[in-house]
């Protein structure tokens, strides 16, 4: 059973304070709690813990909790909530910030199929230039769960059928040139 | 006659390419032809961003000036006048 509890000394206010530096994030000590964010979400519903949570959770510096859960990959960045915001804070940015770190520390839930489509339609475009949807959807259902391919048969073959399914896999002519630019000055 | 460059982008080459079937009619009709920039490459939607920020940035932008030589002197784009806009301001 998952403690519910929080301990004063497992947060890390330091890492608080850097995340409130990061570019979109600067409005997070400024967040008054109202909920606004959680209200106007429409995806909320389905999350482990709502916007405002995550709010509250990075601000007091509980690093972990905040960068293992749910939440922040199933955010749509539809902006909902950075518009309605009584102090302007741009949570939509907040994510963002959240899933690259997660990302970076191997923290992302692992049975979740987002972050997986993520790093598959990264690996795709730094490759290829450019993503084909068949070979991105085989290939996060091969890292996922295979057997979901054969769920998606029927509805594949009939956006094939209608042309909207394209089996090539699409490629641009100078992926180096792109390459070159896209890792310019890099510091990762 | 002024012609338009145009960034169909992945989706409109997928799913989405019933969009762009009803986008070109509606060009063709207007009589002002739009020319696909030349060689463009993905824009990096929502899921490059999740990996990497600063990639992102980078890879979109290239999509249009790689294209540039592509494109005639008449050739007008959004993405000038938009690039133009966030520059001044």
């Amino acid at each position: 059973m998952q403690r519910k509890l929080k301990y004063q000394r497992e947060a890390d206010p330091d890492w608080a304070r850097q995340v409130s530096h990061r570019p979109g994030c600067e409005g997070l000590f400024s967040c008054l709690q109202c909920g606004t964010c959680s209200g106007a979400c429409p995806l909320s519903i389905y999350m482990d813990l709502s916007p405002r949570r995550i709010a509250a959770l990075v601000r007091e510096g509980f690093r972990r909790d905040a960068l293992s859960c749910q939440t922040i990959w199933l955010c749509a960045s539809c902006y909902s909530c950075a518009v309605h915001c009584p102090r302007q804070i741009h949570i939509t940015d907040l994510m963002y910030s959240l899933k690259r770190e997660a990302m970076r520390l191997q923290l992302y839930p692992r049975r979740l199929p987002v972050p997986v489509l993520a790093q598959e339609f990264h690996r795709m475009v730094s490759r290829r230039g450019r993503s084909s949807e068949f070979w991105l959807v085989l290939r996060l259902a091969l890292r996922t769960n295979p057997l979901s391919l054969l769920g998606m048969v029927r509805s594949g073959w009939d956006l094939v059928r209608a042309g909207r399914l394209a089996l090539k896999r699409d490629r641009i002519e100078r992926v180096d040139e792109m390459r070159n630019l896209v890792e310019a000055g890099a510091a990762r | 006659m002024t012609s338009y460059g145009y960034f169909p982008g992945c989706s409109l080459r997928g799913t989405g390419v019933a969009y762009e079937e009803s986008l070109l009619a509606l060009f063709r009709l207007l009589e002002r032809p739009l020319q696909e920039l030349k060689d463009w490459n993905c824009c990096g939607a929502t899921s490059y961003m999740s990996i990497d920020e600063s990639s992102a940035a980078k890879g979109a932008a290239p999509a249009w000036p790689r294209a540039r030589p592509a494109l005639s002197d008449r050739t007008c784009s959004k993405t000038t006048s938009s690039s133009k806009r966030s520059k001044e301001s």
